[in-house]
């Protein structure tokens, strides 16, 4: 949510710790579109810093970049809808991190972008390719899948995408 | 804790639902097969078909507009069309639908009668006419997942005359089937009961008038149908608790001279439309904006002059248009408030139209 009407007069700042180590400082007005933040600075937890200790620094500074385009007073609807474009074609893999990330930091509208994203992506893919994409090895007997899949052959017929991406 | 790392992402199933829900039908059943969890998910996971439903529920790719149509061609009498209904425009007058899929009939008998009664959350409830024996078989099928369901015989045959509706009683969990015959006998079909059973008539034994509708409409977790000598007012039954009620009808609809009078469903609430033969046959339709309060009946168009014997308000599109079920003595065709709307081929001999959900609901009964 943005909020058109953030006090100008005392910003306040917070200091993001990555699972790699690495600092940002980054203003609470922004930071606290994570609930999780938001959360803790409501508890009196913000003083120092905040370690967040699943997300590692290529994720965190995607996070903050995406924050910090959604909360500015001055981003219109178009230059919103153009970052969120762009911001989902990254690949999979740095999206699927995204949305770890804004799950554990409890941020809807990027858990819902990149969800959607996601979807998209993945919506012609072989169960193989998703597989790979997601790091899941099969727990079915060769049998066992060829039974799945009888039930419904249809649904593995067409053109299917096996790329990764 | 700490053994992420960039490659090795192990989602949460809370995280995977996130992103399956958004999936159409076909690409589930597909993904069912990746892993045990992604299989649990996708088919024994309450919440997340919940979560699919509501959200297939709000969104024009997945609605489908089902059809049984009658074919001359001898070989196959009944055949069942599906059409993606994001290809469907309210502004597309006149143009004929290219997507159309053709659905494998639900019943390996050779149907010589066909009629979808109702559909609900991606249910359809089907009747099939055999040939020889005319016996009528119910079938509650989901187009999407291709599952179908034999149901069992009710007790009072035949089911040509009787008119149904098929909710969700969020109170047990279950979707229910009720039936309703000229005479106000009623049974009702709970799908984990596995058997019909009969329910109470209504208070002051009033016939139900069921020739306008197509099926009874079922909102605000109660089914709805007019009565005989009720002018005023539409009976309601609930689904969960079983019992009767009055719900006001709106000014227009109360008029001596109205006919082909009906409720039905749009956008979640309940929508009276009626016939006025003084006004030479013009056909109006309201809508309830507040549920069971008279004054928020709010008008939503008139047709004037339309020359039909019957029309239904049956799906409201996103800019407001609504299309209607209609017909005349020999066939029926689909129109908007504005004209005739094409159809899927030889549309003349379309027989009924439902606009249906996509979704992963099981159809069979679960006897618990």
């Amino acid at each position: 949510m943005a909020e058109a009407s953030s006090s100008i007069t005392e910003k306040f700042f917070l200091t993001l710790k990555s699972s790699d180590g690495d600092e940002f400082v980054l203003e609470e007005s922004i930071a606290i579109q994570s609930i999780t933040i938001k959360n803790m600075v409501e508890d009196g937890c913000s003083s120092s810093v905040i370690p967040l200790s699943k997300v590692d620094t290529e994720t965190l500074i995607k996070v903050i970049e995406y924050m910090k385009m959604h909360s500015s007073t001055s981003s219109n609807e178009e230059e919103i809808e153009n970052f969120d474009k762009k911001f989902v074609s990254n690949s999979i893999n740095t999206i699927l991190n995204i949305l770890e990330a804004a799950n554990f930091l409890d941020i809807n509208n990027l858990l819902e972008l990149c969800a959607e994203a996601v979807a998209n992506r993945i919506k012609n893919k072989t169960p193989e390719a998703v597989r790979k994409i997601f790091n899941i090895t099969s727990d079915f007997t060769p049998e066992e899948e060829a039974e799945i899949r009888n039930e419904t052959p249809w649904a593995f017929e067409g053109n299917l995408d096996h790329s990764l991406d | 804790m700490d053994v992420d790392g960039a490659m090795g992402i192990h989602l949460q199933d809370e995280i995977i639902m996130d992103i399956l829900y958004i999936l159409p039908v076909r690409c589930l059943l597909r993904f069912k097969c990746v892993s045990k969890v992604w299989k649990r998910l996708i088919l024994f996971e309450p919440y997340f078909k919940i979560k699919h439903l509501n959200r297939a529920k709000n969104d024009q790719n997945s609605r489908k507009f089902l059809v049984s149509q009658m074919s001359l061609d001898t070989d196959n009498m009944f055949s069942f069309y599906s059409s993606s209904l994001s290809s469907f425009s309210s502004l597309s007058s006149f143009q004929l639908v290219k997507d159309v899929q053709k659905l494998d009939c639900p019943s390996n008998c050779r149907p010589s009668r066909c009629r979808i009664y109702c559909c609900r959350d991606g249910l359809s409830l089907i009747g099939v006419c055999s040939y020889p024996d005319k016996h009528v078989v119910l079938l509650l099928w989901n187009p999407s997942t291709r599952e179908t369901e034999v149901l069992p015989c009710s007790e009072f045959p035949p089911e040509e005359f009787c008119t149904f509706g098929l909710g969700y009683d969020s109170t047990s969990d279950d979707y229910k089937i009720l039936k309703i015959d000229p005479k106000a006998r009623g049974e009702i079909l709970a799908l984990k009961s596995g058997s019909w059973r009969k329910i109470d008539q209504h208070p002051t034994g009033v016939s139900p008038v069921l020739s306008g509708m197509d099926s009874l409409a079922f909102v605000n977790g109660a089914f709805h149908w007019l009565g005989l000598s009720l002018n005023d007012f539409a009976v309601s039954f609930s689904i969960s608790n079983e019992v009767y009620g009055q719900i006001p009808l709106p000014y227009a609809m109360c008029l001596m001279e109205t006919t082909k009078r009906g409720i039905s469903v749009l956008n979640g609430m309940l929508c009276g439309y009626c016939i006025n033969s003084r006004e030479k046959d013009s056909f109006c339709a309201l809508v309830m904006k507040n549920y069971g309060v008279k004054e928020s009946w709010c008008p939503l168009f008139v047709i004037q002059c339309t020359n039909l014997y019957s029309a239904i308000p049956g799906y409201r599109f996103a800019d407001g248009e609504v299309l209607l079920y209609t017909g005349n003595w020999f066939y029926s065709v689909l129109r908007t408030s504005k004209g005739p709307f094409g159809l899927c081929p030889q549309y003349n001999t379309y027989r009924e139209g439902f606009v249906c959900t996509e979704s992963v609901i099981s159809p069979k009964l679960h006897y618990e």
